[in-house]
């Protein structure tokens, strides 16, 4: 028989040391009292840890998102708030008697970084009923920005038909050909026929009449 | 004999938090374990801090046991580790044997069979750290060489021929026994 299949057979009998209650005493007293935690317990915690900070983050970045678009809807209503405040400003100081508090209103709309949509309206009208021819001018030369937009330059098309001070017409002629508006061509030459107008009038016409026709 | 079935419901119950399982498991494993660790170690005192250490650890880790059926195994892997770093802080390195035959050798082939098994036990005890590691190794805890060579930093051969060794050492011990006796 091999030695260690004699070990095997007697293996029992040779194990002659024997632990005491001792031993399991001093083992007892350093196993932690609480349960303790199986794999599966600690996969379901990550788990569970894992999902409230998904849901943290969902909830931040929904948070985030919100308060962007409060913020930027905030930031609306106060420029919407800053216009509505500009334009009664402005019409306040439009519907004053001194001339130079008219023309002062026409040059602060010059000046706005971001115009009210209802601006080029409000300058238009101006240009038509307006008492002070200056005040109209101003109006006009205010125009200028807003030369690009249809119903500014269909608006001042009818202005120049309606309006009967020759002045005004002269500076519209020239307005309405620097911004290269064609649909005035037959006006123009209506104006150069017609007998009644100032010879300054029809001599701008002309003037305006070939810049047209160079287009 | 360990039923594994009984040894398997105890794991469960430790890892659910039942404390009186774990007296059972200790119960089932210590005797054999601290015989493991002072067959180790040669030392008594040594050998109950081995076994004591080993089951806390075995206590504190059993939710990372993945087969409980392994428990048996796996508890005296963590023994065998206790006891050799032990060992290790006592000595600071196993005294390697010759690994030449310089014993010869001994026709008497059962000669483990004529001495008692106190004599047998204490001649164990009694021998170089690394022959009496490598010896119950392989006869006693039924490793292989190649595992108690990852154990101890061998070749399986080299394991193998310092068992030899071991036993060849183990034997003269016990014809001076058995002399003096006569």
């Amino acid at each position: 028989m091999k030695f260690e299949d004699y070990i095997n057979q007697h293996q029992e009998r040779l194990e002659s040391m024997e632990p005491s209650i001792s031993d399991w005493e001093a083992i007892a007293r350093q196993l932690p009292a609480q349960s303790m935690e199986t794999t599966s317990d600690r996969r379901r915690m990550w788990m569970y840890i894992l999902i409230v900070i998904g849901l943290l983050i969902i909830l931040l970045s929904s948070g985030l998102l919100w308060s962007q678009h409060q913020e930027k809807q905030e930031q609306w209503l106060h420029a919407q708030q800053q216009m509505d405040h500009q334009l009664d400003e402005i019409q306040a100081m439009l519907s004053q008697k001194k001339t130079s508090s008219r023309i002062k209103a026409i040059n602060r709309v010059s000046m706005l970084e971001d115009p009210a949509e209802q601006i080029p309206n409000m300058l238009l009208q101006t240009v038509q009923s307006d008492p002070s021819l200056n005040v109209k001018f101003a109006a006009l030369n205010a125009l200028e920005s807003y030369a690009h937009l249809e119903e500014v330059r269909i608006g001042l098309i009818q202005l120049l038909m309606q309006s009967q001070d020759q002045k005004l017409k002269v500076r519209m002629v020239s307005f309405l050909s620097e911004i290269q508006e064609g649909r005035i061509e037959s006006y123009l030459e209506d104006i150069i026929d017609d007998q009644g107008n100032s010879s300054m009038l029809k001599q701008e016409a002309g003037v305006a009449l070939e810049r047209i026709k160079k287009l | 004999m360990k039923d594994n079935q009984h040894i398997v419901q105890l794991v469960e119950q430790v890892r659910a938090g039942d404390q009186q399982a774990f007296r059972r498991l200790y119960d089932l494993h210590a005797k054999q374990m601290l015989n493991s660790c002072m067959r180790i170690l040669a030392d008594q005192s040594m050998a109950k801090d081995a076994l004591q250490d080993a089951f806390v650890k075995a206590y504190l880790n059993i939710a990372n046991l993945k087969d409980a059926r392994t428990f048996s195994s796996w508890l005296k892997r963590i023994v065998i580790n206790r006891s050799l770093e032990l060992l290790r802080a006592r000595t600071k390195s196993l005294e390697a044997l010759p690994d030449q035959d310089v014993i010869e050798e001994v026709e008497d082939e059962q000669w483990y069979e004529r001495v008692s098994h106190q004599q047998l036990e204490a001649a164990i005890l009694d021998l170089p750290d690394r022959a009496r590691i490598i010896l119950s190794m392989y006869s006693f805890e039924g490793l292989t060489h190649q595992e108690i060579g990852s154990y101890l930093g061998l070749s399986s051969s080299t394991s193998k021929s310092q068992y030899r060794y071991g036993l060849r050492l183990l034997n003269k011990k016990l014809c001076k026994i058995r002399e003096h006796e006569i």
